[in-house]
């Protein structure tokens, strides 16, 4: 089977999550064209289209210094929400692979980013910092739940996006509207509620 | 070897960003709020504080976060699985409860749960009979506990579970996907996924089924850990 990047699959997507929609997200080993060895990327398949979230290598935007991404971390499956967003830890890397560090790496409308990562400040711990992620999980809102090593111990941590602001329209007064806003124009996304 | 590639690929990557996809956009995530809900150390609803937690938890649409964690009392300590919602923490099921469906024999271990709205709430226990422990799965639904499979009971495809290790993932319908060790009289028990829904146990596969048609050959070194997917309406993909 081809990949987006017309890459061929290598092995079985062993650890698969999904959504209320039946849309499915995959880690999975895959050639590239003209590659000559397979390396791990993510997948999602929705709609009966395929959609590579990021693949072994790929730059985070907006890391300092840069990181690359290596893989998931332990044998967690990445998580998808209602949206098709994606969240998962990741192993990170640099250019020259000497550095290694631990992330949880989200993808919103279909653009990537890092949420936490080794050596962020602990909220409601104060002094403690992140040394690792091994557990992530997300629910069809958005929401991700996740286990966080730390300097001095472990926690449960959960992290919820932007809540959507609601706007009333005085003059109709008939219809709410409810703007969910990013600073992405590519991520504004509108309900309407009746 | 395996190194060298990679700083090849990395290197490559980095020469011809053209095939490095996914990677320009940066995702603007400065609006999410992070908050603790348990740390080591916290009070522990049953008393007692959170000592040490296991890397297992999952999180209910729009509700509460279930997580694993030992607790020490001073003297003495036991493994729960516990709830967190606006800001109360609620033991859910733990160590010294009545395994459900055993005959009452109580939980010595509580792991993997697997929560979905409304109130349901599957998981994994070890069970105690004297020296011997128990593998199962356990489903907690609208305040009713039973028991998803215990070691003994058929499996569908054949043969009879062993050891009930990981529960996937659970829907509000309610079924719970879970991978088992099933004993078919070989030298070793194999693989096989199961669905637990309220009116049967299925399976979604296991080591050594024939693939679908098209792909051909059979499933092989299928292991217990790997996570299917599982949606409302009861469809598993794998």
């Amino acid at each position: 089977m081809t990949t987006p990047g017309g890459g061929t699959y290598t092995g079985s997507a062993q650890n698969v999550g999904g959504n209320a929609n039946g849309d499915l997200v995959f880690a999975a080993d895959v050639l590239r064209p003209s590659a000559i060895s397979a390396f791990q990327g993510i997948f999602v398949l929705e709609d009966g289209a395929q959609r590579e979230v990021i693949y072994r290598g790929d730059a985070l935007p907006g890391t300092s210094p840069p990181r690359l991404y290596l893989g998931l971390v332990g044998s967690g499956a990445p998580a998808i929400d209602a949206e098709g967003d994606v969240a998962f830890a990741a192993s990170l890397t640099d250019a020259a692979e000497n550095a290694v560090e631990r992330a949880i790496v989200v993808s919103r409308a279909g653009e990537l980013g890092v949420l936490l990562k080794q050596g962020d400040a602990v909220p409601g711990v104060p002094g403690d910092v992140f040394s690792d992620f091994p557990e992530v999980r997300m629910d069809e809102s958005g929401r991700i739940a996740l286990y966080g090593f730390t300097t001095t111990g472990t926690g449960v941590f959960l992290a919820s996006p932007p809540a959507p602001a609601v706007l009333a329209v005085p003059p109709l007064g008939l219809v709410t509207l409810t703007l969910a806003i990013t600073a992405s124009a590519a991520a504004i996304r509108t309900r309407l509620r009746g | 070897m395996r190194c060298t590639l990679l700083k090849r690929a990395v290197q490559l990557a980095l020469l011809l960003p053209g095939l490095v996809a996914g990677g320009a956009a940066r995702a603007d995530l400065s609006g999410y709020t992070i908050e603790k809900l348990a740390f080591e150390g916290d009070p522990a609803p049953s008393g007692g504080i959170l000592n040490q937690m296991v890397g297992e938890l999952d999180v209910e649409a729009g509700g509460p976060v279930v997580f694993v964690s030992y607790t020490w009392d001073g003297i003495s300590g036991e493994i729960g699985i516990f709830g967190s919602e606006d800001g109360v923490l609620a033991t859910l099921v733990r160590e010294g409860d009545v395994a459900p469906e055993t005959g009452g024999l109580l939980f010595a271990d509580v792991n993997r749960p697997r929560i979905a709205a409304p109130d349901v709430l599957g998981h994994m226990g070890i069970y105690q009979d004297g020296e011997n422990g128990y593998w199962g799965g356990f489903l907690h639904v609208d305040s009713t506990d039973v028991a998803m499979a215990l070691p003994g009971t058929p499996a569908p495809g054949g043969g009879s579970v062993d050891k009930v290790l990981y529960v996937h993932t659970a829907t509000a319908t309610p079924a719970v996907a879970f991978g088992a060790l099933v004993d078919t009289g070989g030298v070793d028990p194999i693989a096989v996924h199961f669905v637990h829904e309220p009116t049967a146990l299925r399976e979604i596969f296991r080591d050594g089924q024939a693939a679908p048609a098209g792909v051909g050959g059979s499933f092989s070194d299928v292991q217990a850990w790997w996570v299917p997917a599982l949606e409302p309406d009861g469809t598993a993909t794998f």
